[in-house]
């Protein structure tokens, strides 16, 4: 009983944070903008019903994940409408999609156990979406080959090659007894590492390799292991470095941005103009110029984020990104099998390995590589791998019995 | 570039004329502030529910348990005893279930009943000679409620709740 009453209270303040948000941007504009009330109006609606079903029918799950989904959704979505208005709405349509793609998964997939046995369709179905866009010879944009379109519709494949190859390292480690078993596995990764890189979409391959490494290593508990995964990376990465003229470029505006900041370095320059500019409270929305930074409400919309808003709300973003990924990992505790626990480890991983790569990419920590945050930043198919990841891992947390 | 600029720089000219876009520095520690709050709240819950360890269920109010119809071909069980189900109640022939029943018919684990998502779920473990829940041989598991009849070997139970 007292647990549902914090849980209120928790969602009460985020209908709070919504309103005051929107309000915020319904001020800014002139004449004022009421278009900012409705959307911020029902965003509330749908935190409040989506959350009223995970709590009403599917009580034995964790009902934080969804919670903290919605309050990174919802900041991110803020953004975006003071950025671009048109792109919110949007944006909207795939936080639904995604709500209602997380909430089905709840309902519709029986037990996780079962899907074991389809390691090869994994299998398959990764190496499918991985090499797609090298076979169908995709067009670049903002510097790498990682988009598919059919007729008016595009995505990124890598995005769905990432959760197959997640569930396929899932059942493949699950059956681990030796060093046999592991062979297998470890040349889908190679494979799949090598086509991230052809296609230049070296944030992919980081991530790709931050997912394997963890699986493996919780699923052997075997430092060794590790140590001979890191000696592989960085041998792949310097022979990349040598071979690939987009890797050098990469690390060259990482050591030293300052002499490019016209051309190459621009985005991560401004970045960091933006972000310093915003300060620790931020300028206030509306009040910055998060325009100068390109691809603000995708890649970068963590830079817009803490220019208007303040490195605070960024330090916010990372706690609550952090709590997620805590609620993620309690799943895996509690599950049952290997197989849900492996699962359950690989999307948490996933989420937070996304989460730093690009957020230091941002900040010029590590070189930047163009990923979303999840949930945050705009784009549909983020949003639903996203929260399909989600939906299997309240699945998982609701314990296998 | 430059036209990115001039585009930047008429946009923020747009903003500032709007008399009411310098609300944002007020709005902007309420927008942190109830970030902080949510993140407070979350926590709290998260201390608790790491200081109460286990994954703790909601206690269940309303009983639930098995009745026995007939007690079967070796009276094992007395006609009228109740079997209560908290969260997990197993049925087998073997000294480790919850439930022994010593006949022949019935598997050395024959099957499980536990609770997900408020329901009740009957879930048979392979056993040799099955389980018949309302007349039917269940496949796997079935949902149970108040009322159905459970034929365990020559074992009746009714599900009362």
């Amino acid at each position: 009983m007292d647990s549902i009453k914090e849980e209120k209270r928790l969602l009460r303040v985020t209908y709070l944070f919504c309103i005051i948000s929107f309000f915020n941007i319904f001020l800014i504009k002139t004449p004022f903008d009421n278009v900012a009330l409705i959307i911020g109006g029902i965003i509330c609606i749908l935190m409040g019903y989506s959350n009223f079903i995970v709590r009403r029918f599917f009580p034995d799950g964790d009902k934080y994940i969804l919670i903290f989904a919605c309050i990174l959704s919802n900041i991110g979505m803020v953004m975006i409408y003071r950025l671009k208005p048109s792109d919110a709405i949007k944006q909207i349509i795939f936080f639904v999609v995604g709500i209602v793609i997380f909430i089905l998964i709840v309902v519709i997939l029986p037990e996780l156990k079962k899907y074991v046995k389809f390691r090869y369709i994994f299998l398959v179905l990764t190496l499918v979406f991985i090499s797609m866009p090298t076979l169908l010879g995709a067009a670049d944009v903002n510097g790498s080959q990682n988009w598919v379109h059919f007729g008016g519709f595009s995505f990124q494949p890598s995005e769905f090659a990432k959760l197959f190859l997640i569930a396929y390292l899932a059942s493949a480690f699950s059956k681990y007894k030796n060093f046999k078993q592991l062979i297998e596995p470890a040349f889908i990764v190679m494979v799949s590492l090598g086509f991230m890189v052809l296609q230049k979409d070296l944030g992919s391959a980081l991530i790709f390799f931050a997912i394997s490494v963890t699986m493996l290593y919780i699923c052997t508990g075997k430092f060794k292991y590790v140590l001979i995964c890191l000696l592989l990376f960085s041998a792949g990465a310097f022979i990349s470095y040598k071979l690939f003229g987009h890797v050098r470029l990469r690390v060259m505006i990482w050591q030293d941005p300052w002499p490019y900041k016209t051309n190459q370095s621009y985005q991560v320059v401004q970045s960091m103009y933006s972000i310093a500019w915003g300060g620790l409270f931020g300028t206030g929305l509306g009040l910055g110029y998060p325009g100068f930074v390109p691809i603000n409400d995708s890649d970068f919309i963590f830079a817009s984020i803490s220019e208007e808003m303040g490195v605070l709300m960024g330090f916010a973003i990372m706690i609550l990104y952090f709590l997620l990924f805590y609620r993620c990992m309690r799943a895996a505790l509690f599950a049952e099998d290997k197989f849900s626990r492996l699962l359950a480890v690989g999307y948490s991983a996933m989420i937070g390995a996304q989460v730093l790569v690009i957020v230091g990419g941002v900040t010029n920590m590590i070189p930047l590589t163009g990923i979303t945050l999840p949930l945050v930043s705009y784009g549909g198919t983020s949003m639903i791998i996203t929260f399909m990841a989600l939906g299997i891992l309240q699945k998982i947390s609701e314990g296998g019995r | 570039m430059k036209c990115l600029i001039l585009n930047n720089l008429y946009l923020g000219l747009v903003l500032e004329t709007s008399g009411f876009s310098k609300l944002s520095l007020i709005f902007k520690i309420f927008i942190i502030a109830v970030i902080y709050l949510i993140i407070a709240f979350a926590l709290r819950i998260m201390y608790k529910d790491m200081k109460s360890g286990d994954k703790k269920r909601v206690k269940i109010k309303r009983t639930f348990g098995l009745e026995v119809v007939d007690g079967g071909m070796n009276n094992m069980v007395r006609k009228g005893s109740v079997i209560p189900i908290d969260r997990e109640v197993t049925i087998g022939r073997k000294e480790d279930n919850t439930v022994v029943l010593a006949e022949e018919y019935i598997s050395g684990h024959h099957a499980r009943i536990y609770m997900k998502n408020n329901n009740y779920i009957f879930e048979d473990l392979n056993s040799t000679n099955g389980t018949i829940v309302n007349g039917q041989k269940i496949q796997e598991k079935v949902y149970i409620r108040p009322g159905d009849k459970i034929e365990i070997g020559t074992i009746v139970f009714k599900v009362i709740g």
